[in-house]
């Protein structure tokens, strides 16, 4: 596994995916690996993009590669798509949108499926992070989910955090209501040829005049019209490109980068305890049957939840 | 926590993807399976990278033009090149019985589904295989 850990860290294709692959799957000793590469990580722009389903973007993402190969920097994406809650299933094609870079060497593209972890970020996005960015990636852009409420978990994965409405799908409320008004960093309003554009410009200007900025930087609104005009189109996310490179700027000049990378290590530490701690004391729950019987107690009504989970803790938890 | 990986795939110009889309989205719903669509007019070449950057256990390759006996070596030759020699190829579209067998023979692919086997047949041979 620290094999694994040492290609990758040496650009190998092959490496990096089969690393990645083996985090989606939790393989045991994948820790091994990360446990090799993690005092080289931290050294990648790592850009977030959220925002409702179909409001573009994959499609974003696609041009933004574009913008930032123009500068020959290196570029890793995520693309997190659904799993099924049902049938744990799960079917990505973010790639049919982000065709143009498939052969170029500078850029990797790997789509992940939530699997299950809640906030629209895959579990396995956080440690993927590290593995690009160890492979040598300048840049790297998480795209999340897009289903709406829960996307606000890529403040604690992302530098900069960029926000995507479109007008017309009374989004903006929505996205009020999911926070993810607090995380935005850049609010991008996508295809804003169409109806409502200026209108959703102006409420989203005026809340932003109702909120502070206590770090000192104010979200901008960058307006990005359909990519049916290429031209207009590759011209304004060239425009966001800047944006998001005088947002890190920012960062960098107010010691505000090490802010931003606490918060992942909160989240880091979190994960690992509750996989290390919670995850295998469940198993046991599960395993020996207890679990069910604890389900069957709750429904007869015999006990609580705070109770079990007292005695539970009680049982596994030295003090 | 191992699922079986597809990357589900088309090339050139065949654009009959119905049946592909179809099965991609049964294969979603059935549970136990990621499966990814790289949609139409893809190369063979852009295929096999995408199957190796997934690392995928399974390809499947949908033709509909009549060219699968060219295309499918060509396609095992490109997953190959990729660095895809661990990746199984199996095959779904307008292939005949003995154009299936012949493929099958030569080590080509590891199964072929004609357009008129049922969709659930190649669903449970898609979970039934192993994971890397």
């Amino acid at each position: 596994m620290e094999e694994l850990g040492k290609r990758a860290m040496t650009g190998d294709i092959r490496a990096v995916s089969r690393l990645i692959r083996n985090i989606e799957d939790q393989v045991p000793n994948t820790h091994e690996a990360i446990k090799h590469i993690f005092p080289f990580t931290g050294r990648a722009h790592v850009v977030g993009i959220t925002g409702a389903p179909g409001a573009g973007k994959s499609t974003l993402t696609d041009q933004l590669i574009c913008s930032i190969r123009k500068q020959n920097k290196t570029v890793g994406v995520m693309a997190v798509d659904p799993s099924s809650p049902f049938t744990g299933g799960a079917l990505l094609g973010d790639r049919i949108r982000m065709v143009r870079h498939s052969e170029d060497p500078g850029v990797f593209v790997r789509s992940l499926a939530t699997r299950g972890a809640m906030g629209g970020l895959s579990k396995a996005v956080g440690d993927g992070i590290h593995v690009l960015d160890v492979m040598g990636k300048d840049v790297i852009i998480v795209e999340t989910v897009g289903v709406g409420q829960q996307e606000v978990d890529i403040i604690n994965h992302a530098h900069t955090v960029l926000v995507v409405l479109v007008p017309g799908m009374g989004d903006e409320v929505q996205a009020i209501k999911a926070g993810l008004m607090e995380v935005a960093d850049i609010f991008i309003i996508n295809k804003a040829d169409r109806e409502g554009a200026r209108k959703l410009y102006k409420e989203t200007l005026s809340m932003l005049d109702m909120g502070n900025f206590p770090s000192g930087w104010r979200p901008p609104i960058v307006m990005v019209e359909s990519n049916l005009e290429p031209h207009s189109f590759a011209k304004s996310v060239d425009e966001l490109w800047e944006k998001i490179e005088e947002h890190y700027q920012f960062l960098r000049d107010n010691d505000l980068l090490q802010e931003r990378a606490q918060l992942k290590v909160q989240t880091e530490i979190n994960d690992a305890l509750r996989s290390a701690i919670l995850e295998p004391i469940l198993n046991r729950l599960i395993e020996t049957g207890e679990f069910d019987k604890m389900v069957q107690r709750l429904m007869k009504k015999e006990t609580d939840p705070y109770t079990l989970a007292a005695e539970v803790a009680e049982k596994f938890l030295v003090k | 926590m191992s699922q079986v990986k597809v990357l589900l795939a088309m090339t050139g110009l065949d654009p009959n993807n119905k049946r592909i889309r179809l099965l991609a989205r049964s294969l979603k719903e059935t549970g136990g399976v990621e499966v990814y669509y790289s949609g139409m007019y893809k190369s063979l070449e852009e295929n096999a990278l995408e199957a190796v950057r997934l690392q995928a256990d399974l390809v499947g390759l949908s033709i509909y033009t009549g060219l699968h006996l060219t295309v499918f070596p060509e396609m095992r030759q490109a997953l190959d090149a990729a660095g895809g020699k661990h990746i199984e190829l199996f095959g779904e579209g307008l292939i005949p019985a003995q154009d299936a067998r012949a493929l099958m023979d030569q080590g080509t692919v590891s199964a072929i589904f004609a357009s008129t086997v049922p969709i659930n047949t190649i669903v449970e041979w898609i979970k039934s295989r192993p994971t890397s």
